[in-house]
């Protein structure tokens, strides 16, 4: 026997049933409900916000674990870039700033905009 | 434990790992005030006592950091720092900016091009003053 006709078989054996009394479709529904109710247990008060705050963006089927995680690491990822560069620029700053307070030449040679002109005035006359 | 408090606890964990992220990124636990400084770094940051309380909390952090390298530095690089850092410190912060770009720049150049800037300072100071 192959598939096909397993199927057809199956088809035909379940189309049988669905000709149930009504008091065996009721018991059935009820079984069912009941168990329903079972699997699902009412939520920890503690994170009931978070159930709360979810059915107002369309339940937990509307947004999923599969979303929200991804999303959250990355918000975090981020927010930890951003502080490590904020702080690879201050410490680039104070390193500069060491660099320049020790310097042999005077403040005034990096500030005059005249010197660095005539700087590059004459560093191109020699080429 | 099922999918959906699975899902609960993870979500709760994740919110609760980014508020102390972003908690973590607001605190300042050293606000840095002239007091909780060192003796020695009171010592050597002594030019910018009057403005200290003024600075943005960046400059203050700066400052601390170059106050600990300043142990370590020659004794003619520490008498530049003393002579310089009022000044540094009341420059605008697009002059610092502007300075540091040209250190920048400058500084890439030959050690030879480095050694020859010092001759050039003087000769072009001599020039302007003519």
């Amino acid at each position: 026997m192959n598939e096909d006709q397993i199927g057809s078989q199956v088809q035909h054996l379940l189309n049988q049933a669905i000709d149930l009394p009504p008091e065996a479709a009721e018991r059935l529904r009820a079984a069912r409900e009941q168990a329903l109710a079972c699997q699902r247990p009412e939520p920890a008060p503690a994170l009931q916000w978070a159930d709360s705050l979810l059915g107002s963006l369309g339940g937990w089927s509307g947004i999923s674990l599969r979303v929200l995680l991804p999303v959250a690491l990355l918000v975090a990822g981020l927010a930890g870039i951003y502080a490590w560069q904020q702080n690879q620029t201050l410490a680039e700053i104070e390193e500069i700033d060491a660099l320049l307070l020790t310097d042999e030449l005077p403040l005034d040679a990096y500030l005059d905009r005249g010197f660095q002109d005539w700087l590059k005035k004459r560093g191109g006359g020699e080429k | 434990m099922n999918r959906r408090d699975a899902c609960r606890a993870l979500l709760g964990l994740g919110l609760w790992a980014l508020a102390g992220g972003v908690a973590a990124q607001q605190r300042q636990p050293k606000r840095h005030t002239w007091a909780e400084l060192t003796a020695e770094q009171q010592n050597v940051l002594s030019p910018l006592k009057s403005d200290w309380e003024n600075m943005p909390m960046e400059s203050r952090r700066k400052w601390i950091g170059i106050a600990n390298r300043y142990p370590k530095m020659a004794q003619l690089e520490q008498e530049r720092v003393q002579k310089r850092m009022q000044r540094w410190a009341n420059l605008s912060p697009e002059q610092r900016a502007r300075a540091r770009e040209n250190y920048r720049r400058m500084a890439k150049a030959s050690a030879e091009k480095r050694r020859r800037l010092r001759q050039q300072w003087a000769e072009y100071q001599a020039q302007k003053d003519r």
